[in-house]
């Protein structure tokens, strides 16, 4: 169903508007981080501090996605994450990050490397004390960051192409079998897509996408690493199950999408 | 004593069955690791490992990062071992 002419003008326009907030809520984040790096306080404490901020900064401006009519957001399975727990979500949208973050505050993110150095995001990003999956260190980096937080990952290692299957690198099932970690699968559908990759911003969706992340049942890593001696054979046969377990749960989602009345019977999902 | 390259294949490819369980019917000299092996970079570190227990020689990471094909590892394979010779 899509919208009138004059809708989709609208929503041209509250997209262009969505964009701007964006960008002056990273302008405002940069400005908080001066004085808070000043802060005589230990790094552990200013990192929280500045992770607080941009989730609270993340959470509003969901709202505002919201309330500019560009998106409804419906979120399930949302539980406490503890530290030591590895969160990988696929990633279909530029969007993901900012609706993951707002939900789990004290996540420590892998991020791509482009992010430390965009002019608006890398004070934040750094400040947050974010990952970048480009060193050659973001192994040990991310095992280290499970010892007092969450990390969130998202496996594809970009955004997703549209029309391809569902393919995860091997990245995160390293670091959940290394820290021996338990993995939370989320699975996100945003159907009419937007923001994916290769598309300009103002190439918008011809209806309100909604939004729709769903955090399963925790993985336990254990079984895996009793499969083999070699890591790098535990690893496979953990992305295999993951990527399936995700995967399963995408295929639902969509036909959630297309079936808007209908409500997902979650038993069918585990396994 | 330098091994033959035929030699240094068969041990490449005997590491490629322990770590990966990669069957020598799907290797070739022309095999790209990345995109028909699906060999990654954190394999490409166990590996080098592996070969530095086996034979007590050591590739360097700078030559490592631009080995592309089974052709490239088997060459530089045994480029280490002439030059530890």
């Amino acid at each position: 169903m899509t919208d009138s002419p004059l809708r989709h003008l609208l929503r041209l326009v509250a997209t262009g508007v969505g964009m701007l907030v964006f960008a002056l809520g990273c302008a405002l984040v940069l400005l908080l981080a001066l004085p808070m790096l000043a802060l005589p306080v230990a790094k552990a404490r200013r990192v929280s501090l500045m992770r607080r901020t941009i989730a609270g900064l993340f959470a509003l401006y969901t709202r505002v996605l919201a309330l500019l009519g560009l998106m409804t957001l419906d979120v399930r399975g949302l539980r406490a994450m503890p530290a030591g727990t590895v969160i990988v979500a696929n990633h279909p949208s530029l969007i993901d990050a900012v609706i993951m973050l707002s939900l789990v505050p004290e996540a420590t993110c892998v991020a791509k490397g482009a992010l430390f150095r965009n002019p608006l995001t890398a004070v934040p990003v750094r400040c947050a004390d974010h990952i970048n999956s480009d060193s050659p260190e973001f192994l040990a980096q991310s095992v280290a960051a499970l010892a007092t937080s969450p990390l969130l990952i998202f496996a594809e290692g970009t955004r997703s192409t549209p029309g391809e299957p569902l393919r995860f690198q091997r990245g995160a099932a390293h670091i959940a079998l290394q820290a021996q970690a338990e993995i939370v699968p989320v699975s996100v559908t945003l159907e009419p897509v937007s923001l994916i990759k290769g598309q300009a911003w103002w190439q918008i969706p011809p209806s309100t996408p909604r939004y729709l992340m769903v955090m399963h049942e925790a993985l336990p890593v254990a079984p895996y690493l009793a499969i083999s001696d070699e890591r790098s054979l535990q690893a496979r046969s953990l992305n295999r199950d993951l990527e399936a377990r995700v995967r399963t749960a995408l295929g639902a989602q969509r036909e959630l999408h297309t079936d808007s009345e209908g409500d997902l019977d979650y038993n069918s999902n585990q396994g | 004593m330098t091994p033959s390259k035929e030699e240094l294949y068969a041990q490449l490819l005997s590491v490629l069955d322990d770590l990966f369980e990669i069957e020598a019917e799907a290797v070739s000299m022309a095999s790209s690791f990345a995109e028909d092996l699906d060999i990654d970079s954190i394999d490409a570190v166990d590996m080098m490992v592996r070969f530095r227990e086996l034979t007590g020689h050591r590739v360097e990471p700078e030559a490592f990062k631009k080995i592309r094909t089974v052709a490239d590892c088997v060459d530089e394979l045994q480029k280490v071992y002439s030059g530890a010779a």
